[in-house]
């Protein structure tokens, strides 16, 4: 099956203008399949981190939305321990207009906001809401720990 | 279960489709088609019929092969386009048009006529002609039904004209009298959507006046995990619908040439005119009505879906009873076995957790031929506690058989609601598809979530050969990553496809 023009228009743009602090590379033997990297956005407990995601565009791409996953461990309320983000542009709220850019941008403003009333790591959210202080110290600690 | 209710939609629409490909033959319309392009390669649920019908009454934009790459002038026309033999005053009217309008099906002497009005065109940006413009518009649309007696007035009317230019301008535009090919495909318009670029006429959202091609548009749709109405993907205004502009309209004419003079005489306000969506020149203030009936939504082109829909949830509701069913089932025959028990008064250590019910048939049997004198105390007791104890014996095996079936399934039980929560919560498993969702036994559910989790990480092994469990500071996958490999074949066939 040949890949959409789509896909491969978004990849080179990609390529042409990388977003900061955003990276995405493909496989060079599956166009579908991406590395990713995300640094951890400035003031927040994931600054200085880099953080590793998979990302993999399904046949129904752009009709249905990219399979996204964090591959370093990272300690957030919306992101569980097998990586899998709790995002509503990733799920009912895709729209084909949103690009692969556009995910991993929202992913990084995830990073910045997290929001633990909408929790996928119910222990994290937990933490977060009764003992913030003790769940941004752990934030920053699996950072420097898992995301260097 | 599941298969069956997915088996009878694709019947459904198989059928529906041969019923009506029959009579299909595609037409060209305005250099377009009625057939898509195949940019998008999952068997379609929307009705390609009513596609066709309304790109027909020009309710919808044709099919165009989209074009990869931008150019200004997709189709360069060669020099016979614009014929110099012809002379034309330059206070020419646009009677011509109307001549021009059925040229097609007129072998004489119209050819040129078309070359004529598309010199005479150039020249048409200037207001008074425009407005001129306007009323041979109107009123080619009203005498389009007679165009036999049109074109033979036109043509005595005008001069002689030599047979090849003839020729050549036939050759030119033999679809589209209002414009040339290259004319048409000119300054084409990106889709948003699927990044091809198509030509002008192509479909606006009525929400937010954004582009999208056809083939994009009849994509969305509504689905049986998320049935309300369409959104636009744009803005996300809920019941999703477009408008389009037919290029044989006043309206677009009037536009095109607007764009394409600005475009030609490098003018500053080209881009905004061009984000000025579907009008250029007087940009569209209010978002159009879903109801309006102008707009062609998602429901239009898709509308057996309710219908459809109602019979998956209908069959869902079976499905669901049958579980029921089948948990009472379960438990009614635990509690009698547990009553049996009972009566027979087995030794307490055989009623413990353990036993399996399945396991009491036999106990069962075995206390039958045990001993006589049981039953003879059984019935005793009995007697003496009468009905109260009856009752308390029917609870006390009800709670007993489930927290029997709990223990049972006790792993699994959890573990599924587990991957069930983490279905809803997580992005893993996007979208369950038809077939998917309708096998909804909670075992299915689970290895769906795991297909999902184990195609990521099959593909990252297969291409890079590199373990992310022995990585460190990756996450642990070892429990996903063994069932990948269980399933290393069946996933490797899929994602090398
Ligand atoms: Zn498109
Ligand atoms: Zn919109």
């Amino acid at each position: 099956m040949a890949l959409p023009k789509r896909i491969i228009k978004e990849t080179e743009r990609l390529m042409a203008e990388p977003t900061p602090g955003i990276s995405a590379v493909p496989h060079e033997d599956n166009l579908r399949y991406f590395d990713v990297e995300i640094s951890g956005p400035d003031s927040s407990p994931y600054e200085g981190g880099k953080f590793k995601l998979e990302l993999f565009l399904p046949e129904e791409y752009p009709m249905s939305p990219p399979k996204v996953r964090f591959l370093t461990k990272i300690y957030h309320p919306n992101i569980d321990k097998l990586g899998r983000i709790c995002l509503d542009i990733l799920k009912d709220k895709w729209s084909p207009a949103h690009q692969i850019r556009t995910v991993l941008l929202s992913i990084q403003v995830l990073l910045s906001d997290p929001n633990p009333d909408d929790p996928l790591a119910n222990d994290v959210a937990q933490e977060w809401k009764t003992n913030k202080e003790q769940a941004i110290a752990t934030a920053k600690e699996w950072t420097q720990k898992y995301a260097k | 279960m599941g298969n069956s209710n997915t088996k009878r939609s694709d019947d459904y629409s198989s059928h529906s489709r041969r019923k009506k490909s029959k009579e299909f033959i595609d037409q060209r319309i305005n250099y377009g088609s009625l057939v898509t392009h195949g940019i998008y390669t999952a068997q379609p649920e929307y009705d390609i019929d009513v596609v066709r019908e309304f790109i027909l009454k020009k309710k919808l934009s044709p099919f165009y092969k989209g074009m990869e790459d931008y150019s200004d002038n997709p189709f360069p026309s060669s020099a016979t386009s614009t014929p110099d033999n012809l002379t034309i005053p330059s206070t020419q009217p646009y009677e011509p048009t109307l001549s021009i309008a059925s040229s097609t099906e007129n072998n004489d002497d119209t050819g040129s006529q078309c070359s004529k009005t598309r010199v005479s065109r150039k020249g048409s940006l200037d207001s008074s002609r425009r407005r001129s413009r306007h009323s041979s518009f109107s009123s080619m649309k009203n005498r389009r039904g007679s165009y036999k007696s049109d074109v033979d007035d036109a043509s005595t009317s005008s001069s002689p004209i030599t047979p090849d230019s003839h020729q050549n301008s036939l050759k030119v535009e033999p679809e589209h009298p209002l414009y040339s090919k290259e004319e048409f495909f000119k300054y084409p318009i990106e889709c948003p959507i699927c990044f091809l670029y198509y030509p002008r006429n192509i479909n606006y959202t009525r929400c937010c006046d954004q582009p999208i091609c056809t083939e994009c548009f009849i994509q969305i749709k509504r689905t049986f995990q998320n049935p309300e109405p369409t959104c636009c993907p744009y803005c996300v205004q809920s019941n999703f619908g477009v408008t389009y502009l037919s290029p044989d309209s006043e309206e677009y004419y009037e536009q095109y040439n607007i764009l394409v003079k600005s475009k030609e005489e490098h003018d500053p306000e080209y881009e905004k005119l061009l984000s000025q969506g579907s009008t250029p020149g007087k940009k569209r203030k209010n978002s159009i009505s879903y109801t309006d009936p102008h707009i062609v939504s998602t429901d239009d082109i898709y509308p057996g879906w309710m219908l459809k829909y109602e019979q998956h949830q209908r069959e869902q509701q079976r499905l669901e009873a049958m579980r029921v069913r089948n948990f009472n089932v379960q438990v009614n025959n635990n509690a009698a076995l547990a009553l049996l028990d009972a009566f027979f008064q087995l030794p307490i250590e055989n009623q413990n957790s353990h036993s399996h019910s399945r396991s009491h048939p036999h106990s069962h049997s075995h206390s039958n031929t045990n001993s006589s004198s049981n039953r003879q105390h059984r019935n005793h007791t009995l007697q003496t506690f009468g009905n109260d104890l009856e009752e308390l014996m029917l609870l006390e095996a009800i709670r007993r058989s489930l927290a029997d079936e709990n223990n049972n399934n006790n792993n699994n039980q959890s573990e599924e609601q587990g991957n069930l929560n983490a279905i809803e919560e997580s992005n893993e498993v996007v979208v369950l598809n038809d077939d998917e969702h309708d096998n909804t036994s909670n075992i299915s559910i689970r290895n769906e979530l795991e297909e999902a989790t184990e195609h990521i990480i099959n593909l990252n092994l297969s291409s890079s050969n590199e373990d992310h469990t022995t990585v460190e500071n990756t996450i642990d996958n070892a429990t996903t990553t063994t069932s990948a490999t269980n399933n290393n074949n069946n996933n490797n066939n899929t994602s090398t496809q």
